[in-house]
């Protein structure tokens, strides 16, 4: 079969994650090397103590090898994201979010757990900002009309995730439309 | 003279895109082959109809990968930092490739869902690259004789069309033009009316996400003015 079955209706976790893979992360290198070409573009010189500015899927090839620290990004701290989890819990809109926040948080609490201090808390916040977001999302299923639904602020992960759900109730509701359509044509 | 401003202005294109991206890097939509090729392979993915073939982008990501796989090779034989480096040019590699077979992959899935339909279309056929077209047309065939071979043959004359119509009522698949699809704008452009109701709005921007039906957004998704996510 040209596309497995699993992935006819949605992205997998590991397809959303691949496309997380192009987002930019700060890195402290520890190896020296001028500026790489690469297909996409240029990244580097290389030369610790500085930063550097690559992709994800660079940043972990490179701490893999333990070539590099990552500099987990500002929002991604106990208290930062303390913050978003209050924000989240007064407001009955969904906070704005990193579009690619799950797909970050988990590769960086999977690659570089020793460069996250308060991992532990980190990761219990991760889970009470989801859980609060996904009480939202129930409560956005009454709002599926078959023509228009705001979407504003979920983020790549949470948008695929509802996607077969939600997808599924709105072409119902579509075609429950032009059933309306028609009988007034009868009528 | 004149030729000399032309190049000198396609030098200039060249080095103004070169410094948006470099100020730009974490925006999404820079606009480089690779980023493209992404977004594309989103969209078709998300899409319930088959999209345009992007063979001119597919080409030059395929020369690319093939340039770079010789300078990877070449740095094999060289000293620590080198293949240092090629196994790092390799991994952007791979997943340039992942992204050019799902793509393919996810067209001849649609390809074989909607044979007869992408067939009997010229506008949609003009949509497949040859090797599709081959494809398709091959598939067709196959298709037609195993059903004949397996039971039409067994059944009357009058019934033997795979492809029947009565008036309304037809056998052929086809793509679902009211399907839903998430989308959001490229860039900051106001309000847009969908056609199905014009009652109802949707604001264009990075910012606004929507569940929409795909024939709403189609004439947007083709002019580039939107992205599926």
């Amino acid at each position: 079969m040209a596309l497995p079955q699993k992935i006819q209706r949605q992205f997998s976790p590991e397809e959303i994650q691949f496309i997380a893979g192009n987002e930019f992360i700060s890195i402290i290198p520890n190896f020296t090397l001028d500026k790489m070409e690469f297909i996409q573009t240029s990244y580097g010189p290389f030369m610790p103590p500085l930063q550097a500015q690559v992709p994800l899927w660079l940043a972990v090839a490179l701490k893999k090898n333990r070539k590099c620290s990552i500099v987990p990004p500002n929002w991604f701290t106990k208290d930062n994201l303390q913050a978003l989890l209050q924000n989240e819990e007064d407001h009955d809109e969904f906070a704005k979010v990193p579009f690619h926040y799950m797909e970050i948080a988990h590769m960086l609490i999977e690659v570089a757990p020793d460069e996250i201090p308060d991992i532990e808390h980190i990761r219990k916040l991760l889970k009470d900002i989801r859980e609060c977001r996904q009480r939202k999302t129930r409560d956005l299923l009454g709002k599926v009309d078959g023509t228009r639904l705001e979407l504003h602020n979920m983020s790549r992960m949470e948008l695929n995730e509802i996607r077969p759900l939600f997808s599924a109730a709105f072409n119902e509701m579509t075609k429950l439309q032009f059933l309306d359509n028609q009988d007034e044509v009868m009528e | 003279m004149d030729n000399n401003s032309t190049l000198n202005s396609s030098i200039h294109i060249t080095q103004s895109s070169e410094a948006l991206y470099e100020t730009g890097l974490d925006d999404e939509f820079a606009t480089d082959d690779v980023a493209e090729m992404t977004q594309i392979w989103i969209n078709e993915r998300n899409s319930p109809e088959i999209l345009p073939y992007r063979r001119r982008l597919v080409e030059d990501l395929t020369e690319l990968i093939e340039h770079q796989g010789m300078v990877a090779m070449e740095g094999l034989s060289e000293n620590v930092d080198m293949r240092f480096r090629s196994m790092l040019y390799q991994t952007e590699m791979e997943r340039i490739k992942f992204l050019i077979r799902n793509y393919l992959r996810t067209r001849l899935y649609k390809i074989e869902k909607y044979t007869t339909y992408l067939l009997n279309r010229p506008d949609v056929r003009e949509r497949l690259s040859d090797k599709e077209y081959e494809y398709a047309q091959s598939y067709a065939e196959l298709l037609e004789k195993h059903y004949s071979k397996s039971f039409l043959n067994t059944l009357p004359q009058s019934q033997q069309d795979v492809n029947e119509k009565i008036n309304t009522l037809s056998s052929v698949s086809v793509p679902d033009e009211y399907s839903a699809v998430i989308v959001r704008g490229k860039e900051e452009q106001g309000m847009f009316e969908l056609e199905s109701r014009r009652q109802y709005e949707i604001r264009l921007s990075p910012e606004s996400i929507y569940m929409v039906r795909y024939s709403d957004i189609k004439l947007l998704l083709e002019e580039g003015q939107v992205e599926l996510i």
